[in-house]
């Protein structure tokens, strides 16, 4: 973003913007740049805290007053909710356990769809309490849709055909993995009675569900593969660092 | 989501220690008061409407949200595997931009030509076009 400021600036447009890594604002020197000390991704701090949210922006929006420059001011305060949170976070389905038979098809998305059914009455209470809102929707695909595609690619591997016209298979396999975990994580954190931690909802994702077998079956077939768009996705884009270690490659 | 502080170190020092491209002397747009000005926010969240095209890695194209457009049909995509732990129960509250500070508008604007261009922006423009053009 430092760099976009540079080309926008000679431009004529001023800018200001905020900067996640301060190092690179200093290396890059945009004009006006506000460092934060907030998670990455999360330039404004933290989700549902307006007042917050606005109290960054403001002091962002203000860097364009200062007569001189390059400016990089520091974000005094850290986020709100910064803390670990302390209470404990169950699933609110009791799920059984991820198949077992990962060579079966058939088996392997019963068992998805299962999961979904299961999640299904959480991810709609879920969005209703964001309004309706929610991150599903990406692939243009039903949950089930999902499901059936991604059993397919664990069996049929490179042979499994995109179910979604004009997008080759790994293009079309990211957008639904991103789909089906947030399906996933959206309804895990429907119950209100107790804050999720990060590492609590991947754990549950990954070492639990069947899905989470499914797409670290997928990864450790991607990191051998010869089929170029899965195995640019292998290393990085399937499973998390810290979910590695259910993997065979790590 | 996750601190940089808190990544494993491998990809920690990646990004701390990732090669900066040398953009040259910073330039400078004089900035009007803020109640004149009209404000425009790109954002690499990757957020567009629900029917929009979703991103895809290395995609240096960009996605544009009209004013007025229902916060409530913006998705994600091209999502960060590795940060994607974003997740936090117990917030009711409707995320939005909030107040009548900003507000999400389509990125038009009358550019001007720069009073003095700079000398050593070329560089560094050709190497970020062959950066993101790999």
């Amino acid at each position: 973003m430092g760099g976009l400021a540079h080309y926008l600036e000679e431009e004529g447009i001023p800018t200001t913007q905020i900067a996640l890594i301060r190092k690179h604002a200093e290396e890059i020197k945009p004009p006006r740049a506000l460092a934060v000390p907030f998670e990455l991704g999360r330039p404004l701090g933290a989700p549902n805290e307006p007042e917050f949210q606005r109290r960054v922006l403001r002091e962002c929006l203000e860097l364009l007053n200062a007569e001189s420059g390059p400016v990089l001011a520091d974000f005094p305060d850290t986020a709100p909710d910064d803390e670990p949170d302390q209470e404990g976070w169950t699933c609110p389905v009791n799920f059984a356990a991820p198949v077992d038979d990962i060579s079966d098809q058939d088996l392997i998305r019963q068992s998805l769809e299962q999961e979904i059914a299961l999640l299904r009455p959480w991810y709609e209470e879920s969005k209703q309490t964001r309004n309706g809102r929610t991150n599903f929707g990406i692939s243009g695909q039903t949950p089930e849709e999902i499901a059936a595609y991604l059993a397919e690619v664990v069996i049929a591997r490179e042979d499994a055909k995109s179910p979604i016209a004009g997008t080759p298979p790994h293009l079309a396999f990211k957008h639904m993995a991103d789909d089906i975990r947030y399906y996933y994580m959206e309804a895990a954190i429907a119950r209100p009675d107790g804050q999720a931690t990060d590492l609590e909802i991947g754990n549950w994702l990954w070492g639990e569900t069947t899905l989470g077998k499914v797409l670290v079956t997928i990864r450790d077939w991607a990191m051998e593969t010869e089929e170029k768009g899965f195995k640019a996705l292998a290393i990085t884009a399937i499973v998390p660092t810290h979910q590695r270690h259910r993997t065979i490659h790590g | 989501m996750v601190k940089l502080s808190e990544l494993p170190a491998q990809h920690r020092d990646r990004y701390f220690n990732a090669e900066i491209l040398d953009f040259g002397e910073t330039p400078r747009a004089p900035a009007r008061p803020l109640s004149e000005s009209r404000i425009c926010v790109l954002s690499t969240a990757g957020l567009h409407l629900r029917g929009d095209a979703p991103f895809v890695g290395y995609a240096t194209d960009y996605r544009t949200i009209p004013r007025g457009a229902d916060m409530d049909d913006l998705v994600m995509s091209h999502l960060s595997t590795n940060f994607d732990r974003a997740v936090r129960s117990g917030h009711p509250t409707k995320w939005r931009f909030s107040g009548g500070c900003l507000r999400i508008a389509p990125m038009r604007h009358r550019a001007r030509r720069p009073r003095q261009s700079n000398p050593r922006a070329g560089p560094a423009r050709s190497a970020l076009h062959h950066r993101f053009s790999r």
